[in-house]
């Protein structure tokens, strides 16, 4: 072989290493499993599960301590492991047994498999088949199995309530980094999908941090890239940059990573208030033209909250704060001419976050300052902030010593993480309540 | 992506037998013979070139539910030049054009407005810089280059177009069926990989090259 037919076969080799990951499917039951069979649990009766429980079997899967959360029709497993999490659904069966089932999953791996639990002991079995609302002591615990992949759970697991939660709802943010996920993690739904958002709120978050563009019609949507770059949409006719496009162009063209639909503001919007309990959502302006029309459309959430909280049913309350987000100096000039503009419309004015310091929040009114983590804690920062009225979401931070880091020296009001349930269990092990304030 | 590895495979395997072959050729043939067949010209030319034929894309559009029609066989043209070295490899660029695909999606009513029906076209210029080298009658070929893909829109009367400028690799493997003095005439296969915008499609091309001038002695 000559010298040149080596160096041709050498390029070819090389091109050949570049690979796809591959994909993880989520495992499910057959058949939907014990769920299919049960009464699902009420919303009031799944509050009981929460707390700190210690794990006196199963270890390995989650270690020896766990935060047990809920949200509508879900419990929520979350660890420091691996920021491994499970998903559970809870039902009380005809034999007067509460199962406790769904699927646990390391996210940044390509880790999952089943999880089945029974309710012990028998007299809080008893009391939820009865429709009762028992409250846990230290004898309450989950006890079953967990397995791998989509065989039968067949490794013991227990889950044991050792104690309350230290307060989250409407104290601490949780903040899901566009969605549930990374874009490279293996969660089954797409960073800033609708799908994304509400599997961010079954595993750990009360809120989420989510990017928005304006498509050439002048519809706000969420977004992150400023092309339709292939690590997040796919679809033959999906090429271009967003703002070249109008909605009906992306709608009939592009898909996100898992076959979701590119969200507008407005159907998020709908959907975070109507759909889940998140408190509130941190709309990452990227791009000036985004401030206003994102902002109309904050505007009249607000009006429609009020109208829910002040009519005299108390059961359509609703509490949810949604902040536009100042990223540059360039939306901030924007944010300035939406100012402006709505108060010649003689519309309020929407509740604002500055990323760019604590001196801005103040001079802007913001409720919120949102600094990087990588210029530190800035204790100091953080507490000049809260004197003026505002609480801090750093952003983004994923890694578990910093997390611990700026929640035991900043102990700000709120972090953006794509690991929710690490930074859920964190804040529960470690973290201090930040005081309360009133929501926007 | 299985059909982009199943692809590159393809290709490694072709060159391995071009490989092979003249391999073969350079064990057991005489001199003079192994000249005529191992095809590196007795002195250096720059050699223009240019290619026609059909394309196949692969890939699917998105949203089917909306889709109601997709044609993914396109054609592409290219021009291009060589400097075709008496030694080792002949490196060359070129510019290609191709309509990739045409397709329509018919929209309901939505959030987006009012419903109609949304054509849609991919077309893509390529401009592309490689290797390439004669072995025997075949002529393998790969190059790294630029695509500027231009993704147009219609609907309800309304045109618009974006544009995309992704990194591309090519993979050829020609043969040549004819050969007359400064004129040469080749079919080739060749599969062209827009990654970064999941555009990937197979051509197949008659290629005319000539030499316009020599060079050196």
């Amino acid at each position: 072989m000559n010298s040149k037919n080596a160096l041709l076969i050498a390029a070819a080799t090389v091109l050949l290493q570049c690979e796809q990951s591959d994909e993880l499917t989520i495992p499910q039951f057959p058949d939907g499993g014990l769920l299919r069979s049960g009464q699902l649990l009420s919303r009031d009766q799944l509050l009981m599960f929460e707390g700190m429980y210690t794990v006196p079997q199963g270890v390995p899967l989650f270690g020896e301590q766990v935060a047990v959360r809920t949200s509508p029709g879900t419990v929520s497993v979350l660890s420091e492991k691996n920021a491994g999490f499970s998903v559970l659904g809870a039902a009380c069966m005809p034999d007067r047994r509460v199962v406790v089932e769904g699927y646990w999953q390391y996210p940044m791996l390509l880790d999952a498999g089943l999880v089945r639990l029974f309710v012990g002991p028998s007299e809080f079995s008893d009391a939820l088949c009865d429709g009762e609302t028992p409250d846990p002591d230290t004898s309450f615990e989950l006890d079953g199995h967990f397995g791998s992949d989509s065989e039968f759970p067949r490794q013991p697991l227990t889950l044991r309530w050792s104690r309350q939660l230290k307060p989250w709802r409407d104290r601490f943010f949780t903040v899901a980094h566009h969605g549930a996920c990374e874009n490279t993690d293996h969660c089954g739904a797409a960073p800033n999908s609708l799908e994304s958002i509400r599997l961010a709120e079954r595993v750990g978050s009360n809120a989420a941090e989510l990017d928005v563009r304006i498509t050439r019609d002048g519809i706000p949507i969420l977004f992150h890239d400023p092309g339709l770059s292939r690590t997040l949409v796919r679809g033959t006719f999906c090429n271009g940059q967003v703002a070249d496009l109008s909605l009906a162009e992306l709608m009939g063209s592009c898909e996100l990573r898992y076959g979701e639909l590119i969200p507008t503001v407005e159907q998020t919007l709908d959907m975070m208030v109507n759909e889940t309990e998140m408190e509130g959502v941190y709309l990452d302006m990227k791009v000036p033209g985004a401030v206003l029309p994102t902002s109309r459309l904050v505007v009249k959430l607000m009006a429609e909250l009020e109208a829910r909280n002040t009519n005299s049913d108390p059961s359509d309350d609703r509490k949810f704060g949604a902040l536009v987000a100042i990223t540059t100096d360039e939306v901030l000039a924007a944010w300035h001419e939406t100012k402006a503009q709505l108060t010649k419309e003689g519309l309020p004015i929407p509740p604002c976050l500055a990323e760019k310091d604590a001196e801005t929040v103040i001079a802007e009114g913001c409720v919120a300052w949102g600094p990087t983590w990588t210029k530190g804690p800035q204790a100091d920062k953080v507490q000049l902030a809260r004197a003026a009225g505002a609480g801090t979401i750093f952003w983004t931070i994923n890694q578990s010593e910093f997390i611990n880091e700026f929640l035991t020296v900043a102990q700000p009001d709120g972090i953006i993480s794509a690991r929710a349930a690490l930074l859920f269990y964190r804040y529960q092990t470690i973290g201090t309540p930040p005081p309360i304030r009133p929501m926007p | 992506m299985r059909f982009v590895r199943s692809f590159q495979a393809l290709v490694v395997a072709a060159v391995c037998a071009a490989t092979g072959v003249a391999g073969a050729v350079s064990v057991d043939q005489p001199e003079s013979q192994k000249k005529e067949l191992s095809e590196a010209p007795d002195r250096s030319s720059l050699e223009v070139f240019g290619s026609f034929g059909p394309t196949i894309l692969f890939g699917e559009p998105a949203n089917p539910e909306y889709q109601t029609s997709f044609g993914r066989v396109g054609m592409i043209g290219e021009l291009g030049f060589a400097y075709r070295s008496w030694y080792f490899i002949d490196p060359f660029i070129s510019v290609s054009y191709s309509g990739l695909a045409r397709g329509q999606a018919v929209l309901p009513a939505g959030v987006w407005g009012a419903g109609g029906t949304l054509e849609q076209k991919l077309r893509a210029w390529i401009i592309s810089p490689g290797i390439t080298s004669d072995i025997w009658r075949f002529r393998p070929r790969l190059a790294l280059g630029v695509a500027i893909l231009v993704q147009s829109f219609e609907f309800n009367g309304v045109e618009s177009s974006s544009t995309q400028t992704p990194l591309v690799t090519q993979f050829g493997l020609g043969f040549n069926v004819f050969d007359e003095g400064r004129t040469r005439l080749d079919l080739e296969g060749r599969g062209v990989l827009i990654s970064g915008a999941d555009v990937n499609f197979v051509t197949l091309d008659v290629i005319l090259r000539g030499d316009l001038f020599y060079i050196g002695d």
